[in-house]
């Protein structure tokens, strides 16, 4: 029995190592390759979704559970490992928000190494954080779907527009109107 | 197509996520590149413990006790499994071209009969009505594509039990099969091509010839026209039909072949009868003619035994049709145009371009009904993906 691998430390890090392509080598070995390169992407992304931890926790197990079983469904002609892996865990996570229709607040805090620094710096850094929120918290649900997918989720437009079912070029724009949206939330433009 | 706006955009916050630290010189871009740093900062992260249990589970193939290509279960999470809807429409797909295949099978058009003239049957009776009834006395051959082989098979049953109907009334007659006088007759399509329908029939007359027959009538006509054909009546006698009709069998492929029997051995016996009443009466008279006392009573008596013995003459010629009726068997030979079936390679090629054809036919008929029961399953699984997509989407707004 393999032991368990590591896990990447974060977001950052994992956005880092691309996805081998699941058709390499063994399906098995090819899945956890994915798995340890797309688990603290899929988790972040489903959590922005939920907002919770502990269903977000069931969303993104459900999700590799589900994708571990498809795995010999993959066709590489229709768009990457990670990609076909976030459309199962968007699946999951909105099969689960329409049945539980949870809102909660998100209890999920971000990483601490973000807060290092001096006291100025970390109230700035606060300040900041609070400011964000406020902004995403008046994103629609599509938005801010959008926003994690590409944050949270690290894809790039291509692999968006294959989680999503549309085109890259419609991506983009939807993505730069709410990248607009909520800079100016956060700076208080017009 | 992405504005310019749009892609410096994507450029500057694609750039800040991979550096993970600001980039760019210009202070919008940079305002940009922050924002973007900022929301990946947001993203959340899993706690240690579930990240653990994720890696075991992993690790241990989330505890499956079965391959991915074992069969699934039917339910999980004690729900039922949808069946796909592509499999049902298969499913009805497959229905109808099972159905489509039989009714084209059991219709006309790939009939494998030959198109021979169904031959009349003839009932024991002779009233011309078919019967079950008739049992063994009347076999109906009927139509089949068995060429040679089929004729061969026909002329085998034309040598079987030619026995009178159990149906008859039976009550008149003789005991003992040997007295019994059956009519007997045969009626025999054969198809031959164009240029043997000439030797055909020379071959049928041989054949009577040779079974001690008579040729009673016979036509033939032949020609480039394509509707060449004759008709032949033969006589033959009755011990001499089954090994006649055998051999005329062997001249052609048969087309049908029906062979009747009508019991007369009643009126034969009822014939011979009246023969030798009248005969004995004529005696009787004869005897009255040496006692007789006058010459008027002998005259009378002589205009009686002149009356009986035309009577008796005439009760002989019905007699004897009778004998004669059940001495000989009757059988009409039909002639006709048509292409024999041949053996060998060619033959072989010819059947497989029939199958093929066939195949192809089939194969077009059922396209037919197939292609838009697949374009209608094809167009309701795009439409229930499509409910399927709102309704999850539907979470999002």
């Amino acid at each position: 029995m393999k032991a368990p691998f590591g896990r990447s430390g974060g977001v950052s890090d994992a956005i880092a190592q691309p996805a081998p392509p699941l058709s390499a080598g063994t399906a098995t070995d090819s899945f956890e390759s994915l798995y340890r390169s797309a688990f603290p992407r899929v988790y972040a992304y489903v959590a922005s979704l939920v907002r919770d931890r502990a269903v977000a926790e069931d969303v993104t197990a459900q999700a590799f559970e589900r994708a571990y079983r498809r795995r010999r469904t993959f066709r590489a002609s229709r768009g990457t490992p990670e990609a076909w892996l976030f459309r199962i865990a968007r699946n999951a996570a909105l099969d689960e928000l329409r049945r539980g229709k949870r809102r909660a607040a998100l209890e999920v805090e971000p990483a601490d190494e973000s807060l290092a620094g001096a006291p100025e710096e970390q109230a700035e850094l606060a300040l900041r954080r609070a400011t964000v929120r406020a902004a995403l918290a008046d994103l629609t649900g599509h938005e801010r779907d959008l926003v994690a997918l590409k944050f949270a989720g690290g894809l790039s437009n291509g692999e968006i527009a294959r989680v999503l079912r549309t085109s890259e070029s419609n991506v983009g724009t939807r993505l730069h109107r709410t990248i607009e949206k909520l800079r100016r939330a956060c700076h208080g433009d017009a | 197509m992405a504005t310019r706006e749009e892609s410096s955009t994507q450029v500057a916050v694609d750039d800040a996520l991979e550096a993970g630290r600001v980039t760019a010189a210009e202070p919008e871009e940079r305002e940009l590149q922050e924002l973007a740093l900022a929301l990946r900062a947001e993203s959340p992260a899993a706690a240690d413990e579930f990240a653990r249990r994720m890696d075991e589970r992993v690790s241990a193939g989330f505890g499956s006790r079965r391959t991915p290509s074992a069969p699934r279960p039917a339910g999980r999470s004690g729900r039922l499994r949808r069946p796909p809807l592509a499999a049902l429409a298969g499913a009805a797909s497959l229905l109808a071209a099972i159905a489509v295949a039989a009714s084209l099978y059991g219709g006309d058009d790939v009939a494998t009969t030959t198109d021979a003239e169904p031959v009349p049957v003839v009932a024991p009776d002779g009233t011309g009505a078919a019967s079950e009834e008739a049992g063994g006395a009347v076999q109906d051959a009927a139509p089949t594509a068995g060429g040679v082989a089929g004729g061969g098979a026909e002329a085998e049953a034309a040598r079987g039990d030619l026995a009178p109907s159990p149906g008859l009334d039976r009550r008149d007659l003789l005991p003992g099969r040997e007295s019994r006088r059956v009519d007997r007759s045969a009626q025999v399509t054969l198809a031959a091509p164009g240029d043997e329908l000439q030797e055909v029939g020379a071959g049928i007359v041989s054949v009577a010839e040779r079974h001690r027959g008579v040729l009673t009538s016979s036509s033939l006509t032949t020609g480039e026209s394509g509707r060449g054909g004759g008709s032949y009546e033969l006589q033959v006698p009755v011990d001499e039909l089954p090994a006649t009709l055998a051999e005329l069998s062997d001249l052609a492929t048969v087309r049908g072949l029906t062979q009747a029997a009508d019991d007369q051995t009643a009126r034969f016996v009822r014939r011979g009868d009246s023969v030798d009443e009248l005969r004995a009466e004529l005696e009787d008279l004869r005897a009255e003619a040496a006692v007789a006392e006058d010459e008027d009573e002998l005259a009378a008596i002589r205009a009686d035994i002149r009356a009986t013995r035309d009577e008796i003459r005439a009760a002989e010629r019905a007699f004897e049709r009778v004998r004669e009726r059940t001495a000989f068997a009757t059988i009409a030979v039909t002639l006709v145009e048509g292409e024999e079936r041949q053996t060998g390679l060619g033959a072989a090629v010819d059947d497989g371009v029939d199958l093929l054809e066939d195949v192809l036919a089939i194969t077009i008929r059922a396209l037919g009904v197939l292609l838009p029961l697949g374009l209608l399953a094809a167009v309701l699984a795009w439409m229930a993906g499509l409910v399927r997509r709102r309704a999850r989407e539907s979470a999002l707004a």
